[in-house]
């Protein structure tokens, strides 16, 4: 007797545990209206135009799309003749890698980010240390680990190559004359090209900078054509719109209640909101440091770089008024920025693993496990709490986020090189 | 008791709600609130509707029984208590632009839910502090 009662009280509690974990909560039959408005938030369809970039007054110009392009896929702008921004945001990655940490020249210490969507955003850089695209196209050209070369022979290969030249005069006006010697120089390299940077004279100098800006501000134009396509959440969303039910067969339940987790009890929606689904913003998460790295001081760094940098929104070579230049100028940098990273958009997540800023999860799943526990974060406060789903609900979170990959709206000729 | 309860927790959400006298929400995006000592804020901000992920800014107009009032040192603060963080820029008043109105500039707001923006008033060596609560 005493062992049907063990075996039945046991079965009961196996059952219970199974229906726990592998069992949903049946969806509400609809949404509220509430609930439908915050949808219609999320949906491609309240994108708004692309904001313009007062610092750059070319960002919309189409000769100059067309030089950035070229510009974008081009080897010749690295120090070993073989890396260009294509290298590491390759088109048929969603402007991804797929790999942990970027490599360019060599190994660098950042995951690389996807550009869909980010001309958006009014900072760049997982910290948030570049305040405009045009200027963030800089970094990555002097940078050791990824093209590894100088803005004077970056300048020299637009001068001297005749489409380029032809392109740019088009676009910003005559070229200056760019010196024949040194061969390389740049204020922020090595010791001879700081040497050979220090003994150009000041006019000298700020025409470089100009062209290189300029060289910027075309792979900024060129990078705004990178936008997001219509997926079926939009559809869902737009079709709900419509319809006072769940049921419009556009979603599964399991997606639908994976839908209702993000704008409710997962909280996915307080950061990764509106259609890019990214508040652009900085929050500490509680993501483990990079491997063999002192963890990030994020954007509380970030901030601080990018009111230095010469090519911010206020400095000599941004077209923006002071007045134009808010963003920089009202940006906070209170010890609650320690250890933030910048929100990625979600548009297309399944296709850009891995993910966080060292690439440190390489699944989805394990992503969402990781907001499921909050973990203490390694620096200063992780924001997000605990949010004690069930594995059930985990995967209805996942199934959602699978429907957020669609085509590129950008036209297909955009995604390849540039005939010659 | 049920309904006792119930009518209780009405009329204490609606004293709760008492300092924002102007209707809250982010189809109306003005506000008004008593700061003490007889001193009135009205906000409006010159983002309408007032939506996430946009930085803007908002007119302060500050008066009191007698009017106007002018040469106010104004300082704000803001953030999301129930997420225990502050707004994402740092706004500031950067301007009177006409007697006893003031412009705050760098004001966004990135997340929807409740939001708190604390005002702190000095007018003649004198502070008083108020706090604004409104979801969006």
């Amino acid at each position: 007797m005493n062992k049907r009662i063990l075996i039945a009280g046991l079965s009961t509690l196996f059952v219970s545990l199974a229906a726990w974990n592998y069992f949903s909560i049946p969806l509400q039959p609809d949404w509220t209206d509430e609930q439908r408005q915050l949808l219609a938030s999320l949906s491609l369809s309240a994108l708004p135009e692309l904001p313009a970039d007062p610092s750059n007054t070319v960002a919309d110009s189409e000769l100059a799309a067309e030089l950035g392009h070229a510009l974008y896929f081009d080897t010749r702008l690295s120090g070993n003749g073989s890396v260009s921004c294509a290298s590491c945001h390759k088109p048929e990655l969603m402007f991804t890698d797929g790999l942990s940490l970027a490599v360019g020249t060599n190994i660098g210490p950042r995951h690389t980010p996807s550009l869909v969507g980010i001309s958006y955003s009014p900072w760049f850089y997982w910290d948030g240390r570049k305040d405009s695209q045009w200027s963030q196209a800089l970094a990555p050209i002097e940078t050791s680990h990824e093209h590894n070369t100088d803005r004077l022979s970056v300048t020299r290969i637009v001068a001297e190559d005749d489409r380029y030249r032809d392109l740019y005069e088009s676009v910003f006006g005559s070229i200056p004359t760019i010196p024949l010697r040194p061969v390389s120089a740049t204020p922020l390299g090595n010791e001879p090209q700081r040497t050979a940077w220090s003994e150009l004279s000041p006019a000298q100098q700020k025409d470089v900078n100009q062209v290189f800006s300029n060289v910027g501000k075309a792979i900024a134009a060129y990078q705004r054509k990178i936008i997001p396509g219509r997926s079926r959440f939009d559809e869902y969303i737009d079709t709900l719109g419509q319809s006072s039910s769940n049921e419009n067969g556009m979603f599964s339940s399991s997606e639908a209640a994976g839908l209702a987790l993000f704008i409710g009890d997962a909280q996915c929606v307080t950061c990764h909101n509106g259609p890019l689904l990214t508040n652009n913003e900085f929050h500490n998460t509680g993501v483990l440091a990079i491997s063999g790295q002192l963890p990030s001081m994020g954007r509380y760094d970030g901030i601080r770089a990018a009111r230095e940098d010469p090519f911010n929104c206020l400095g000599l070579y941004s077209e923006a008024s002071r007045s134009e230049c808010i963003e920089l100028r009202f940006a906070r940098d209170t010890n609650e920025l320690v250890g933030a990273q910048k929100t990625p958009t979600l548009r297309n997540v399944a296709d850009t693993a891995p993910y966080m800023h060292g690439g440190q999860m390489t699944t989805l799943a394990q992503v969402i496990e990781h907001y499921n526990e909050a973990p203490v974060s390694m620096l200063s406060h992780n924001e997000a709490k605990p949010l004690e789903l069930r594995p059930v609900q985990l995967r209805q979170l996942e199934e959602l986020l699978l429907t957020l990959s669609a085509p590129l709206a950008t036209e297909e000729h955009w995604l390849l090189p540039p005939a010659n | 008791m049920l309904k006792r309860s119930l009518r209780l927790g009405i009329e204490l959400t609606v004293l709760s709600l008492l300092p924002v006298i102007a209707a809250v929400g982010s189809e109306n995006p003005d506000f008004e609130l008593e700061a003490g000592n007889e001193l009135y804020l009205h906000l409006h901000s010159q983002l309408q509707p007032l939506v996430i992920n946009q930085i803007h800014s908002w007119h302060l107009e500050l008066s009191n029984a007698a009017g106007a009032v002018q040469g106010a040192n104004i300082n704000l603060k803001g953030g999301m208590p129930e997420h225990d963080h502050g707004l994402p820029t740092q706004p500031m008043v950067t301007e009177e632009i006409r007697p006893g109105v003031y412009l705050i500039e760098g004001i966004r707001f990135h997340m929807p839910g409740a939001w708190q923006m604390l005002f702190s008033i000095e007018i003649n060596g004198q502070t008083t502090s108020t706090t604004l609560d409104f979801r969006l």
